[in-house]
């Protein structure tokens, strides 16, 4: 039993993680298109914008955002980062954006050049031109995904303190003695780990 | 509408199927007291934020396809509220997943917060479908 505990107990760290990166990474990419669809349809922008873009276009653009953003959440909570101080962790997240903004533009720059490529082989974009259009848009791309993930980091942040709290008061409760609130090393007073 | 316009609408459905009868499910065996409620909780976690990218993904895609009256209108003004409860349920919903997640590292257990948080969750997500039915329907 003791055995079965301790692997249990290791599966259940390497979940904790994954499931820490899974969440982050959603929410951050949840919150940047939730926010700017309210913000265009309460000014009146939004048929205009989204008739511009096509349903197809518009799923790959959000996969591929959300899988960039997935990869760059788990590079900025490696090394514990999450249990560090918060400076270091809107640090990683600040340069996690620029990151993820930079890469973003960039595949959209090549997949710009691509599409063109192929559908008018006849006219293709210059390389001289892209390659400048892409320096400009990585540049601009790394700025705003700086300040974006300086801003989601810092939400990150006040989160997980209320997650904090939220857990601290639970405890506080069982201190106070609620039956349906309890440790499980209290439970088990001989735990085999 | 075509084929993929219909495949989004109904990713779209299947996704909050999935996400208030997953969160009922969670709240009604809590209330049962199950063994290792944490893990149950988690096991929800990892199927809530996977649906919710896709319904962001698809919800965006289906407003494309369809179009919309602008924000002075009815349909307008109950769909800001709709995206405002939305916003509202992904940030408590960051919270209490951060909370299972720090409570399964304490091995903590509190079946009484988790039972609460659930409840909420799926009251919220009613709240949603209701709305959605509204904008749908008039």
């Amino acid at each position: 039993m003791g055995r079965s505990r301790s692997l249990a107990s290791a599966s259940a760290s390497v979940t904790t993680v994954s499931l820490e990166t899974w969440t982050l990474a959603t929410f951050n990419v949840t919150v940047f298109s939730l926010v700017p669809i309210l913000l265009g349809h309460l000014g009146g922008l939004l048929s205009d914008v989204l008739d511009g873009l096509g349903t197809t276009v518009g799923l790959v653009v959000f996969a591929y955002l959300w899988m960039l953003t997935l990869y760059a959440i788990r590079w900025a909570l490696a090394d514990g980062v999450l249990d560090g101080s918060s400076y270091r962790l809107v640090l990683r997240g600040s340069v996690a954006g620029a990151l993820v903004g930079i890469t973003f533009v960039l595949g959209l720059v090549a997949g710009g050049f691509l599409v063109q490529t192929v559908t008018n082989p006849a006219d293709p974009f210059p390389i001289g031109a892209l390659l400048l259009v892409g320096a400009i848009a990585a540049g601009v791309a790394c700025v705003v995904g700086l300040a974006v993930g300086l801003v989601l980091s810092l939400v990150n942040l006040g989160l997980l303190r209320v997650a904090d709290a939220l857990v601290a008061h639970s405890s506080a409760t069982d201190a106070d003695g609620d039956t349906s609130t309890d440790t499980r090393s209290d439970a088990d007073p001989t735990p085999d780990r | 509408m075509t084929g993929v316009h219909l495949a989004v609408r109904t990713v779209h459905l299947l996704g909050m199927v999935a996400l208030v009868s997953g969160a009922v499910v969670v709240w009604g065996a809590l209330r049962r007291e199950p063994g290792d409620p944490e893990a149950l909780a988690a096991g929800y976690e990892w199927l809530f934020w996977g649906a919710l990218g896709v319904m962001v993904v698809t919800g965006v895609g289906n407003l494309g396809a369809l179009g919309g009256p602008g924000p002075g209108t009815h349909w307008g003004r109950v769909f800001a509220v709709k995206l405002v409860v939305v916003l509202g349920v992904v940030v408590g919903s960051f919270v209490r997943t951060m909370a299972v997640v720090k409570l399964r590292e304490r091995e903590q257990a509190a079946t009484a917060l988790l039972r609460r948080t659930y409840g909420a969750t799926a009251a919220l997500l009613l709240f949603v479908v209701v709305l959605a039915e509204v904008l749908a329907h008039g």
